[in-house]
């Protein structure tokens, strides 16, 4: 029996289960009834020896009255321990009378399933409630095991004001539960002996961490199911593939949907990517889940709601955890980037600069084009935000490069380095520095005399005006690559601002070629500053750094975010800031300013997961607090019963039986 | 002396387990009687009224049923024909038969009533037939009838017991004492009856009869549920046919073993109380073959 260790060691209450079922009690009077009438209805003989068995019977009858007696009773007696067997008895070992009471209620999430038309909250109430009516001769104290703990008083107390109060305005949260939590206060409050009444849906992690029969002595905790555990069907979990989305680019949102009913439930699942939905339906087996997967092509930048959603659900389909009903979250859609990137390189020579690059930039989704030195002419066409533009070793800066730069400053974009070819000029810049493996001087880019050192390179031209006033931004990364190559070796040096640009200057020592490789997330934030991207444009590097940390959009709910700004949500509530952070207490989209997240139940509670219970315990439900105490630490005396009627049967054959034996004297 | 007329027997069935008192009771008395007969003339019973003796009285023809060893050869040889040498001893004890007529004899099914005028009958017709007399005794409801023999006899003696109904009471202590007073040969006083009242007090005329002279055999019949009671008949309000006692209610389950004993001593202390005065006692209950009963008890008698 879960919890039952002993107890306080005190009373024992018989109950029933089925109480109803003592109705039929008035059974027992059956045999009388049989009795009389069979009596009553004595059939009439003529018989001569009469006197024979006038005197036979005279010493018999007491003996016969006696008889009948005894078997009338064990037959009223039968059918009373049949009847009573019906009625499902139980023995619950309670603590004595004035011994304490804790009463538990998971406040987790999951409780606002709904079971039998009314949330397992309800339920649950309800029980507590009831529990403070069987036991008002102890002393009780409710614990909501919520975040934060709530609790009726400070002890057990016979006053039950404040725990009904409690019962009254409490309710449940949005994480999950605080069961061990509430457990180990409820101990810390019984340490003289008492009972502990855990009501949860039994069915969540909410037990997992308790063991019934590890109570210390004197404490018995009874597990009441309050209903509910694991009918359900529900989003699991959302994502998005690939990781980022880009304008233009293929998304594929993903849905994991489950169905923890006992039987196979045909749903419809809506996939909405902003305001495009697409819809189907599925149907999954019992216990299992299936996913469901929507490719986008987003068409506009910007955050972006999504959100996978059950919205029409078969007849076979029950009830359900509201806001399992849909996982909701936010992408950022990107921008689209195109990449051009100027080169006289030979974009197919295997060991060439440009293959591996551009094959980066295809496994990203990107297109770049390729324009020869010869081809700058054709920048003039307009592009947004161009992501990256990359110079390869040209034999001579462009002719145009001017109004090429101009062109790609207007854009806010990238610069163009264009370095040249000169070995005797790039040693002079490292100031000598000659050795590959040892790291190249600091960029000194105060000297606006010399232009503007990016890297190694003295970069004096006008393509550089952009990054002017750049330079107290500097972050300076000691990021050194060392990699051997065709004709000697790479060294590559990173550079990032702190605004978020980004310079790679690689030199092909020994090649008396360099690579200067200059990415700007411009005003905007880009995808490039994205984890998945840089590193296929940066392939070569051995390490990469973000310019600045991103946040992941889905917070748990009951998470508290540090904000100085009042979070508000999609429906336009305001969170406001307590002490610098914001309590995200339900699930939804919220906006500070211009970040954007989504704030989910918590994987252990939107996660309809069967928890198998606690060794040694036994889910028993419970709809009310009769049916509580009844059903918790309880022993089934119905086996006892029927052991009880067949002995009685036995009895009454013997009795029975006792009768007709013949003897043959004649 | 005269020889009584051989009586016709029919012949066929089986004839030892012949017991059917209905047929006797529909009129068919003497053929029933004749059924058991031949039932005994099967096992070469004699008549109950027969006794032995040495000394040489008579010769007469053989009969089918005569011991061989009676026959007188040397007879034979002389004369081609069997006859049984009779001696002074074997002659006919005259058979004096009581039937007890009380409405108890009425209870069961056969009635004990007909089964005792089947054995009266068979056992008067057995004695005329073996040239013994017959003479049934009665009280104030049922009047003696004189000595019967022969063919007139048997007929008779048929009609007086299929006259004889089972009602009210009967003295069988008046009719022992009539019986010692108006028997003045030497007989052979057969009662047939059940029995259930108290036989110590006819134990003195039974007495009486036998300081006479006379044989006495009581044949006490009994239905087979006065001897053994029926548990399954539970919850029974029994009344007495004879009004002599007080209806009364009883589970016959829960009084069986007592009553079963207590009969069972009735039965012995009948038999007892009977052999002191040297009379003969038979039980028979109404279910048994009348003939397989009465032979076995006549070779019992025959061999005493």
């Amino acid at each position: 029996m879960p919890g039952s260790n002993g107890g306080g060691g005190g009373e024992a209450m018989i109950s029933f289960l089925v109480p109803a079922a003592l109705g039929a009690a008035v059974l027992a009077a059956l045999p009388i009834a049989i009795h009389l009438l069979t009596n009553r209805a004595a059939t009439r003989r003529s018989f001569p020896a009469l006197a024979f068995l006038r005197r036979a019977h005279a010493g018999t009858a007491r003996r016969g009255r006696l008889r009948d007696l005894l078997v009338l009773i064990v037959r009223m007696l039968l059918i009373l321990a049949l009847v009573a067997a019906l009625a499902a008895p139980v023995a619950r070992l309670l603590g004595g009378g004035g011994t304490p009471v804790v009463v538990i209620i998971d406040a987790s999430a999951s409780m606002q399933q709904r079971h039998q038309g009314a949330a397992l909250w309800d339920h649950a109430i309800g029980t507590a409630a009831r529990l403070s009516d069987e036991l008002a001769e102890r002393p009780l104290l409710a614990l909501v095991a919520g975040t934060p703990l709530q609790r009726s008083a400070l002890v057990p107390t016979l006053d039950r004001g404040g725990y009904r109060a409690l019962l009254a305005t409490a309710k449940p949260g949005w994480g999950a539960g605080a069961n061990d939590q509430a457990l180990a206060l409820a101990l810390g409050l019984l340490t003289g002996g008492g009972d502990i009444f855990l009501i949860g849906d039994g069915s969540r992690g909410v037990v997992s961490g308790i063991d019934p029969q590890a109570m210390p002595p004197g404490v018995t905790l009874h597990l009441v199911d309050a209903g509910g555990g694991g009918d359900n069907q529900g989003v699991r979990a959302i994502a998005l593939e690939p990781g980022v989305a880009v304008v233009g680019r293929p998304c594929t949102l993903r849905g994991e949907v489950v169905n923890h009913g006992g039987t196979a439930v045909t749903l419809g699942v809506a996939v909405n990517l902003g305001d495009e939905r697409r819809t189907r339906s599925i149907t999954i087996g019992a216990g299992s889940s299936v996913t469901v997967a929507e490719t986008f092509m987003p068409a506009r930048a910007g955050e972006i709601p999504v959100a996978v959603a059950i919205v029409a659900r078969d007849a076979g389909a029950s009830d359900h955890l509201a806001a399992d009903d849909r996982r909701d979250g936010a992408i950022s859609v990107r921008p689209s980037l195109p990449v051009v990137i100027y080169s006289d390189a030979d974009p197919a020579a295997v060991d060439g600069p440009l293959k591996p690059l551009l094959a980066g930039l295809g496994a990203a989704g990107l297109a770049p084009v390729v324009l020869r030195g010869a081809q700058v002419s054709d920048l003039h066409q307009s592009v947004d935000d161009l992501a990256v533009v990359m110079t390869v070793a040209l034999a001579q800066p462009p002719a145009d490069g001017r109004a090429l730069s101009a062109h790609l400053l207007g854009g806010g974009a990238l610069l163009q380095v264009l370095v040249s070819d000169a070995d005797a000029a790039l040693g002079g810049a490292l100031g000598g520095i000659d050795p590959p493996l040892l790291p190249l001087p600091p960029v000194d880019l105060s000297a606006r005399q010399r232009g503007l050192m990016l890297g190694e390179i003295m970069l004096d031209h006008p393509l550089l005006d952009g990054l002017r006033g750049r330079e107290p931004l500097l972050r300076q990364i000691e990021a050194w690559r060392y990699r051997p190559a065709t004709l000697g070796v790479v060294a590559t040096r990173l550079l990032a601002w702190e605004d978020g640009a980004v310079a790679l200057a690689e030199r092909r020592i020994g090649a008396g070629r360099w690579l200067a490789l200059a990415i700007s997330p411009a005003d905007r934030d880009s995808n490039l500053a994205a984890l998945e991207v840089l590193p296929l444009i940066t392939a070569r590097l051995g390490q990469v750094l973000l310019p600045r940390s991103r946040e992941d959009c889905a917070l748990p709910c009951g998470s508290t975010v540090p904000s100085s700004i009042p979070l508000q949500s999609a429906a336009g509530h305001v969170i406001p800031v307590i002490d610098g952070a914001c309590t995200v207490a339900e699930p939804g989209l919220y906006r500070a300013g211009e970040r954007l997240f989504a704030a989910a139940i918590p994987g252990i509670e939107s996660d309809l997961r069967q928890v198998p219970p606690p060794l040694g315990g036994e889910r028993t439900r419970a709809s009310d607090g009769a049916g509580a105490i009844a059903a918790a630490a309880t022993r089934p005396l119905w086996h006892w019963l029927l052991v009880t009627a067949m002995l009685l049967l036995v009895v009454e054959s013997l009795l029975t039986a006792a009768r007709g034996r013949r003897e043959q004297r004649v | 002396m005269k020889r009584p007329a051989r009586a016709r027997v029919p012949q066929g069935g089986d004839l030892l387990q012949a017991n059917t008192p209905r047929l006797a009771r529909q009129g068919g008395l003497e053929l029933t009687a004749r059924r058991v007969l031949e039932g005994l003339y099967a096992g070469r019973h004699r008549s109950a009224a027969h006794g032995s003796s040495i000394d040489f009285a008579e010769h007469r023809p053989y009969q089918p049923g005569d011991e061989l060893r009676t026959i007188d050869w040397r007879a034979f040889a002389r004369t081609d024909r069997l006859l049984i040498r009779r001696f002074h001893d074997d002659r006919q004890l005259p058979l004096v038969m009581v039937v007890d007529h009380s409405a108890s004899m009425a209870y069961g099914e056969p009635a004990k009533h007909d089964t005792a005028l089947l054995i009266a009958a068979a056992l008067g017709l057995l004695a005329i037939d073996q040239g013994d007399s017959v003479r049934l005794l009665g009280d104030d409801r049922q009047a003696p009838t004189a000595d019967l023999g022969g063919a007139m006899g048997a007929t008779r003696l048929m009609q007086v017991l299929e006259s004889s109904r089972p009602v009210g009471a009967c003295d069988l202590l008046a009719i022992l004492r009539s019986a010692a007073d108006s028997l003045t040969r030497r007989s052979l006083v057969v009662v047939v009856s059940d029995l259930l009242c108290e036989v110590a007090p006819l134990m003195p005329a039974a007495a009486d009869l036998a300081a006479r002279g006379h044989e006495l055999a009581v044949i006490q019949v009994l239905d087979q549920t006065e001897v053994a009671l029926p548990a399954e008949w539970g919850r029974v309000t029994m009344t007495d046919p004879e009004g002599r006692e007080e209806p009364f209610s009883c589970d016959t389950a829960d009084a069986q073993s007592a009553y079963d004993r207590a009969m069972a001593a009735h039965v012995g202390e009948c038999r007892n109380l009977l052999a002191g005065v040297r009379a003969d006692h038979l039980l028979m209950t109404t279910n048994q073959a009348l003939a397989q009963v009465l032979g076995a008890w006549l070779e019992r008698r025959r061999r005493r």
